[in-house]
């Protein structure tokens, strides 16, 4: 199978947003290189997360360079094993409980702060509040150190992304947040619930051994996949409030509010390409790809997908979120995802609640980044009752 | 015949449009000459040139950061 030419290669095609519509559109796997391989339609891409042979590990990876073993970047046993030990601080309870507790104080802090406001900078000015909030109250951060864990983390998120950005900054970055995280599993402060603590009580039950290292490898994984995705996602979910045009009100009925939800996360996934690895020679959808080739998944496309989606592009509240892949499937799919639909629910409902308006004055129509992507040169005007 | 590292070297050479001056104890990611993604296909080229299966222990950063350490873990161990 010949390459598809791309003009200046593949690194210029997957900078593009919207790589996936630069390919042939007669089939879904698509060799870009020797070794690379792009799959891009729904079925096509959901074989391929599923596929037993195409794996998640790769020493040579980024991200397992620069993290050390992680959830994100192991497979089989000890995948399921770091999966074990997120499972119970994601749970439906504890997510009941964070809705009560946790999320209503960060999401009416936030909704105060944009009240009344027009931004040209939202996802940097805004957007990262309530996630880092939630993610440093669960993972057992002190609230005080959130916004150095933004600072520090935020640059952090093109380790993860294509082209992938791997400086002495990016290496610094890991080491100093490796290290805050090691001072706060020392301090343990949360009364048994938070990620680190429950990582230390059960790490070494039920056949689960991890490392001292694996322990912080993971945490900021989590920390990097819990506030770097909703941050980006929340600037896209205020974009397509500001884009629309109907009655805000609407959106106070929760099946109205959900179903938005769902359509602004088929459009704007954050997390638009994975990228995996062949373990072995093998097939998708019938074309050869061979051992240790990457394959990179298009979510984006996989979402957009006509065969799946009548009029992929257009936003279109009420339709069946079936097919609709933000959070992956197969082993690595999303743990995080009921928590952060929570969250984007109650934020909806109290912006709603609070302003009559919110409008994009603005828009430069420029999308940033594959795995953490948002809208990013846009302007928006959050309008009250009393103006 | 050439050796298997000089082909190598020719094709970490072809990635680039300008030549390159590749040392053999360049790093090749920090130096840049692979991104991120080609130092995963570098492995697909050194199996291939090594002529059969690579045993996973060798696939390492430290064993694939620099042609004289790849040279090493693979082509002199065969
Ligand atoms: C808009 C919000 C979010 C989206 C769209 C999202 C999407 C995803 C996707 C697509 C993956 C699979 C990545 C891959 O296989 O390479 C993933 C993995 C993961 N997510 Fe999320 N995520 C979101 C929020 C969260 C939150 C709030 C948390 C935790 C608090 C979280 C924790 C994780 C973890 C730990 C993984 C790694 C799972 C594994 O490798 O088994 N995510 N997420």
């Amino acid at each position: 199978m010949s390459a598809v030419a791309t003009a200046g290669g593949p690194a210029a095609l997957l900078a593009k947003p919207y790589w996936y519509r630069e390919l042939p559109a007669e089939t879904d796997v698509h060799r870009l290189d020797d070794g690379l391989f792009a799959v891009t339609g729904n079925a096509a891409v959901q074989e391929a997360l599923t596929h037993p042979q195409i794996v998640a590990e790769h020493p040579l990876k980024a991200s397992s360079r620069a993290f050390g073993p992680n959830v994100l970047d192991a497979d089989g046993p000890s995948h399921r094993a770091f999966r074990r030990l997120l499972a119970p601080i994601l749970s439906a309870g504890r997510i009941a409980e964070y809705k009560r507790t946790l999320m209503p104080e960060l999401i009416d802090a936030l909704v105060d702060s944009v009240a009344g406001v027009e931004t040209d900078d939202f996802h940097h000015r805004f957007a990262h509040r309530v996630p880092y909030g939630i993610v440093c109250a669960i993972l057992g951060v002190d609230a005080s150190l959130q916004d150095r864990f933004h600072e520090l983390t935020r640059p952090l998120a093109r380790l993860l992304d294509f082209p992938t950005e791997e400086t002495e900054q990016t290496h610094a970055n890991v080491a100093e947040l490796l290290r805050l995280i090691e001072a706060q599993r020392g301090a343990m402060t949360a009364g048994g619930r938070s990620l680190l603590e429950t990582i230390e009580r059960t790490r070494d039950e039920k056949g689960i051994s991890l490392t001292d290292d694996e322990v912080r490898s993971t945490a900021l994984l989590f920390f990097l996949a819990g506030t770097e995705t909703s941050s980006a996602f929340i600037t896209s979910l205020v974009y397509c409030l500001g884009r629309g045009i109907f009655d805000l009100a609407e959106l106070g009925d929760e099946a109205v509010r959900e179903s938005f939800i769902d359509e602004a996360m088929r459009l704007y996934p954050p997390v638009r390409t994975i990228v995996r690895f062949a373990g072995d020679d093998l097939l998708v959808r019938g074309v050869p790809v061979p051992r240790h080739a990457a394959v990179l998944a298009s979510i984006a496309g996989a979402n957009r997908d006509p065969r799946v989606f009548e009029h992929p592009d257009r936003f279109q509240i009420g339709r069946s979120p079936r097919g609709s892949i933000p959070f992956a499937v197969g082993a690595h799919a999303c743990p995080g995802a009921m928590l952060a639909k929570a969250e984007f629910s109650l934020l909806v409902d109290r912006l709603v609640a609070r302003c009559t308006d919110i409008v994009v004055v603005r828009d430069g129509t420029r999308m940033e980044s594959q795995s953490f992507s948002h809208p990013a040169d846009f302007s928006v005007e959050f309008r009250t009752k009393q103006k | 015949m050439e050796s298997k590292l000089a082909s190598l070297r020719k094709w970490l050479d072809g990635l680039h449009d300008e030549p390159l001056e590749i040392q053999d104890d360049t790093d090749l990611i920090q130096s840049g000459v692979v991104t991120s993604l080609q130092f995963v296909q570098m492995v697909i080229e050194i199996e291939r040139l090594h002529g059969r299966k690579l045993d996973p222990g060798v696939i390492t950063v430290e064993s694939m950061r620099t042609l004289k350490a790849i040279d090493a873990a693979v082509f002199q161990d065969a």
